[in-house]
């Protein structure tokens, strides 16, 4: 046997070195479609008919728990798929949502990306702009009976790049106002739900019932409060924006940041006084558990939530009930939606569509009401959801959840998200905290936003 | 020699596969673009240039972190130290009391900060408890740009039970012989500390203040759960911004740039603190003029 020199092991070192440094910037396998140019948005290529007795192994990627609502719709789902298509297997990952996109990202980067994926529509734009995801539009023409327009067009908004589609939105939700309505007749309080229907429901009677379920002690420690964290980020800015008839950014083309106008500082001005200066919601520390269990025990009579009804557990409180969100000089709030995409390189893009377009099928989609996640985006869905609410989940009024679904707005979303929202949540602590006026923060930060706004190319 | 190195084989593979390829995959990445979903695209030193002459959070983060560093470190090394001579001691149960000591330095940085939002939670917190006691108060910890790095530093004091035992380790390694000298001298507790603690403690606080500083320029975990660089980027770390380039930004590129300036910057001050050793460190047996 040869001995081994010190001189053999340096080399040996430096071979294994060289293969390190070549699997560590192995991972961005030349793409599959030509159309897709580098960094750009990938369209399909066709996928290579299966010979026969081809399996195909596909592999799914979401953040839900396995033991949750979304995780067993999705088990439900594959197997589904499975059943349908026999020669198909998909392996179902989960991965915890504070990983999730960047596992993602680090799976394409190692080449061992899942097929198919949900993805958050904030950081989706972006996603697509790199070319992580198939345009699907074509999938959709080939298919006229998948019933796109069966979709409210609100909902497609934020899977759509460049007026182009990426996804099909999914694990969607509204924002709606939850209420205590006991404490609304203790209070001697009109029922929110009445005053909206004579449309009384503005931020003023709002403002007056938070204030009156307000209880703060001699030393200004709060007993009760009237309305939960009013949250001065990115995202939560728009709806109180929006109600003010101002927006986030500029319309429709979203080049410039607009939360610095008249419309859009006062309504942020409004957030900040409701904890600042009205004092009826908290501030840093108030809220003793967390905004949910605070309602249930009776401490906050209103908070801003998604329209889950699972998520809102409703079992766990005979006292609360919805609301749309008080108007401002609008009535209007928030519907978001999140994607279910295909990855731009994977090897089955027809199946990967087919397995998509079954869980946003007219059954798919009303099946995330059923399973209790989420909530419907297909038109023709609305009234069956507003049934499985009333009778599932009791919900006195269901039929607010399908006026937010079919009212709500979607976010001011670009590619450059990440890095607006570390500019502007960042400023916005100053308003949160009552350091400064919102104007003064909001006008600092344009430039910034701007020049962030300026690197998406048109 | 050729079964030892076939017994050091699987080490050697995985420092070679895992730390040593992808160190110098991050050298080249970093005089690259790259979106972690295309190839890298050479840039020369423009992520460089980008750091140095445009970015804003480059010297916001770096100064929090400095901050941190610099004010941190020697109150970590102090605590653990005067715990250490605390727990040096022949009492009944002492090393019950090390081991409790100890235990947090080992907790998972996850349950640490969760702990300590709650610690400082302005309601109902301990932190504000204790000053109430004393008639200050309440502060707002983490939603005040004033106090939340000083909060970050306070809770740092929580995991130098490490440290401690480093120090403990120390402390057990000085002969008695050399303070029976100094008691026969006449020294008291004082000057024993100062003129036979310390001296030969210096090479143990050489290594602690070395590996304090590295350790302390990688702050992350606790700012990214506990307030995600707020309020308002007090706490916006080095590593939380180079995370948020690499992962949100999509700018893996730039982030190799950052994190081989911070290796840059780190090793500068390990260099000065091995030239300054010279003048402060006693080994042994060392004679000194």
């Amino acid at each position: 046997m040869k001995r081994l020199t010190r001189r053999d092991m340096l080399r040996g070192l430096v071979g294994a070195t060289g293969v390190g440094i070549l699997a560590a910037c192995a991972g961005t396998p030349a793409p599959a479609a030509p159309a897709a140019g580098e960094g750009t948005a990938a369209a399909p290529a066709a996928e290579a008919p299966p010979q026969a007795g081809e399996k195909i192994h596909m592999v799914h990627s979401e953040w839900g728990d396995p033991e949750s609502a979304w995780g067993k719709y999705y088990a439900h789902y594959i197997q589904k798929f499975q059943e349908l298509h026999p020669n198909v297997s998909i392996e179902y990952q989960s991965v915890p949502w504070a990983d999730y996109h960047t596992k993602l990202l680090t799976q394409i980067a190692g080449g061992t990306a899942p097929d198919t994926f949900a993805h958050s529509n904030v950081y989706y734009p972006k996603f697509i702009a790199k070319g992580g995801a198939l345009e699907i539009q074509p999938f959709i023409d080939a298919n006229p009976d998948f019933g796109i327009e069966d979709f409210l067009p609100t909902s497609l908004r934020l899977s759509t790049y460049k007026g182009k589609l990426y996804g099909m939105p999914h694990i969607s939700s509204a924002w709606v106002r939850i209420y205590n309505k006991e404490k609304f007749q203790e209070l001697g309080i009109t029922d929110p739900n009445e005053q909206d229907a004579k449309r009384e429901w503005t931020w003023e009677t709002f403002l007056d019932a938070a204030t009156k379920a307000t209880v703060r002690d001699s030393s200004g420690k709060a007993e009760s409060l009237g309305f939960g964290a009013p949250g001065l980020d990115y995202l939560t800015c728009h709806q109180w924006m929006w109600q003010n008839n101002g927006n986030m950014l500029s319309q429709p083309d979203m080049r410039e940041f607009a939360g610095n106008s008249e419309e859009s500082a006062e309504a942020v001005q409004f957030q900040g006084d409701l904890i600042n200066k009205y004092r009826v919601s908290p501030a840093a520390g108030e809220i003793l558990v967390d905004t949910v269990s605070d309602f249930n025990n009776g401490r906050i009579l209103m908070f801003d939530s998604w329209a889950n009804m699972d998520y809102l557990g409703f079992a766990q409180f005979d006292h609360g009930d919805i609301v749309y969100p008080a108007a401002g000089k609008t009535r209007i709030t928030i519907l978001h939606t999140n994607s279910l995409g295909i990855y731009s390189r994977t090897k089955y893009p027809d199946t990967a569509w087919e397995f998509i377009a079954l869980m946003t099928s007219p059954e798919g989609d009303l099946d995330q009401v059923n399973f209790g996640g989420g909530i419907v985006l297909r038109q023709s869905n609305l009234p069956k959801m507003t049934e499985i609410n009333r009778t599932k989940y009791h919900v006195d009024h269901p039929e607010v959840v399908e006026e937010v679904i079919a009212t709500g707005r979607t976010y001011d979303i670009t590619e450059m998200y990440s890095e607006i929202t570390t500019i502007y949540n960042a400023a916005m602590d100053q308003v949160t905290n009552g350091e400064r006026p919102a104007k003064d923060v909001l006008e600092e930060i344009k430039p910034q936003i701007d020049a962030e706004l300026a690197k998406i190319e048109a | 020699m050729a079964a030892a190195y076939t017994m050091l084989a699987p080490w050697i593979g995985g420092i070679i596969l895992f730390v040593v390829g992808p160190v110098i995959a991050s050298f080249v990445l970093a005089f690259t673009d790259w979106d972690l979903l295309n190839p890298p695209q050479f840039v020369g030193l423009g992520n460089f240039r980008e750091m140095l002459k445009s970015d804003v959070y480059i010297p916001k983060s770096l100064g929090n972190t400095a901050f941190y560093t610099f004010l941190g470190v020697p109150l970590q090394l102090a605590t653990a130290l005067g715990m250490a001579v605390l727990l040096n001691q022949n009492l009944a149960g002492i090393r019950f009391y090390r081991t409790a000591f100890y235990v947090p330095s080992v907790t998972p940085a996850v349950a640490n900060a969760i702990l300590w939002i709650l610690i400082y939670n302005p309601e109902f917190g301990i932190a504000n408890y204790v000053l109430g006691v004393f008639g200050l108060g309440p502060v707002r910890w983490l939603a005040d740009s004033t106090v939340a790095k000083p909060a970050f530093i306070i809770m740092s004091l929580w995991g130098v039970g490490g440290t401690m035992v480093i120090y403990l380790a120390g402390l057990q390694g000085i002969p008695d012989y050399l303070y029976e000298a100094a008691d026969i001298d006449g020294a008291g507790p004082l000057q024993r500390f100062r003129n036979v603690t310390l001296p030969l403690l210096t090479p143990t606080i050489f290594f602690t203040t070395i590996m304090g500083i590295i350790g302390s320029f990688q702050v992350f975990s606790a700012a990214y759960i506990m307030t995600n660089g707020g309020p308002n980027n007090a706490t916006l770390f080095y590593v939380l911004y180079l995370y948020r380039n690499a992962f949100q930004y999509l700018r893996m590129g730039y982030a190799s740039s950052m994190a081989w300036v911070l290796f840059v910057i780190i090793a500068l001050f390990t260099y000065l603190q091995f030239a300054a050793s010279g003048r402060w460190v006693y080994y042994e047996g060392e004679l000194r003029s």
